[in-house]
């Protein structure tokens, strides 16, 4: 499968995808995924089955390939996304709380006031120093959820970012903020 | 009302419930424990396909959470019998983005226990990390030392690892980290706190424990 993939083109290559997991369920590109690591399976997962099967919920099971295939396209370029250290906001609702103005972005970015394009700035800055390097710590742990913290250098400031992690799932982004960093007095 | 709500929660229509109903009338509808099995489901189903990643996830939450609240206020004594009830509420406020609530119920919990566990310290550490956080510098790290004191976990030996990397003390910072990974290897965690009521409805990894 691996081969047949190699030699078509995206726009091809998406529909395959599309048409191949249609058919016989993500579980189809395990034994691809397992070669490049398991985080590839879950980016295929989330990436496809939240697209494919939101859409194919809403049609009647003879139009399933159909409607796989068109939404293929789509969800293969979110599959071309490099996978190391990618930010991936958890939903909608994260951008107007990273851009919360006590959260201090406008301190290192030159942020334009159009949140679209200030959270994309954002979000391709955290991707830029690999925040997701850093070694988390655990804010909350839930049976079900986790919220990770992760903390960078920059300058005279630290970039926090929180992370919404499931079992066997990869972080996705729930909040970021910038503070200023308090100098460390030895008191030794 | 009531009885479109108990259809609702029997077919486990998670989306129309929040979208149809208010939390009050969960409350009305149901007993206590029955209303905190609704609050469990809808807090699992926000991280379930296809609602995990949307907007409805949050929202989920959100409901949860005000669910919580009325039921705080409605059943004192059933609620105050198990302190991790407001710890559970706390928790999910800060998912929700409702973090200085989160930190009110956490501090609660904390202030009422004498001698608090170490997946309390945590999560009132926890719930003080935001923006602009409540503790001074040294009230973090004596919460990071007392949750030590209680043993070395993996999520213990990575708050201790944050303190020292954020003191510069580089060597002891990855010190902490290589006992963090070693303590995950070995599956030593901290205890997850649900409230005793959900606890049969759950299932954990086998590397994790719930708090008593």
């Amino acid at each position: 499968m691996q081969g047949v993939l190699g030699f078509l083109d995206r726009g091809h290559e998406g529909k395959k995808i599309g048409y191949i997991i249609g058919k016989y369920g993500i579980s189809a590109f395990y034994c691809i995924t397992v070669i490049r690591g398991v985080s590839l399976y879950s980016q295929l997962r989330r990436a496809n089955m939240m697209q494919i099967l939101e859409c194919c919920s809403l049609k009647k099971g003879a139009r399933i390939l159909e409607e796989s295939s068109r939404y293929a396209s789509r969800s293969s370029r979110v599959l071309k996304k490099p996978f190391k250290y990618s930010v991936v906001p958890h939903n909608p609702n994260v951008a107007p709380h990273v851009l919360l103005k006590k959260h201090n972005w406008e301190k290192i970015l030159p942020l334009t006031g159009k949140s679209d394009k200030d959270f994309k700035m954002v979000v391709r800055f955290l991707e830029e120093i690999e925040i997701l390097r850093a070694k988390p710590t655990t804010k909350f742990s839930t049976e079900i959820i986790q919220t990770l913290v992760c903390e960078k250098d920059f300058g005279n400031y630290m970039i926090v970012a929180e992370f919404d992690m499931k079992k066997l799932s990869l972080p996705f982004l729930k909040d970021a903020w910038v503070k200023p960093k308090v100098p460390y007095i030895n008191k030794k | 009302m009531d009885k479109n709500i108990n259809k609702l929660i029997d077919k486990k229509q998670w989306e129309y419930l929040v979208m149809k109903c208010l939390p009050v009338n969960v409350a009305d509808s149901l007993s206590f424990y029955d209303a905190m099995r609704v609050v469990d489901d809808l807090t699992k189903q926000s991280t379930e396909s296809p609602v995990w990643g949307t907007e409805l996830a949050d929202f989920m939450r959100d409901f949860s959470v005000n669910l919580m609240i009325i039921l705080r206020a409605r059943y004192p004594k059933e609620w105050s019998q198990d302190w991790k009830n407001e710890v559970f509420l706390g928790i999910w406020c800060g998912l929700v983005y409702r973090e200085e609530e989160a930190f009110v119920y956490i501090k609660n919990a904390y202030e009422k226990k004498d001698d608090p566990p170490q997946s309390l310290i945590l999560a009132y550490l926890g719930s003080g990390n935001t923006c602009d956080s409540p503790f001074s510098k040294e009230e973090r790290c004596s919460l990071v030392d007392a949750a030590i004191k209680k043993g070395i976990t993996y999520e213990s030996a990575l708050a201790m690892a944050s303190i020292a990397r954020e003191e510069l003390r580089g060597d002891e910072a990855e010190m902490w980290a290589i006992k963090a990974e070693e303590a995950k290897k070995n599956g030593v965690h901290t205890p997850i706190i649900v409230p005793d009521s959900l606890k049969e409805a759950s299932q954990l990894d086998d590397d994790y424990k719930y708090e008593n």
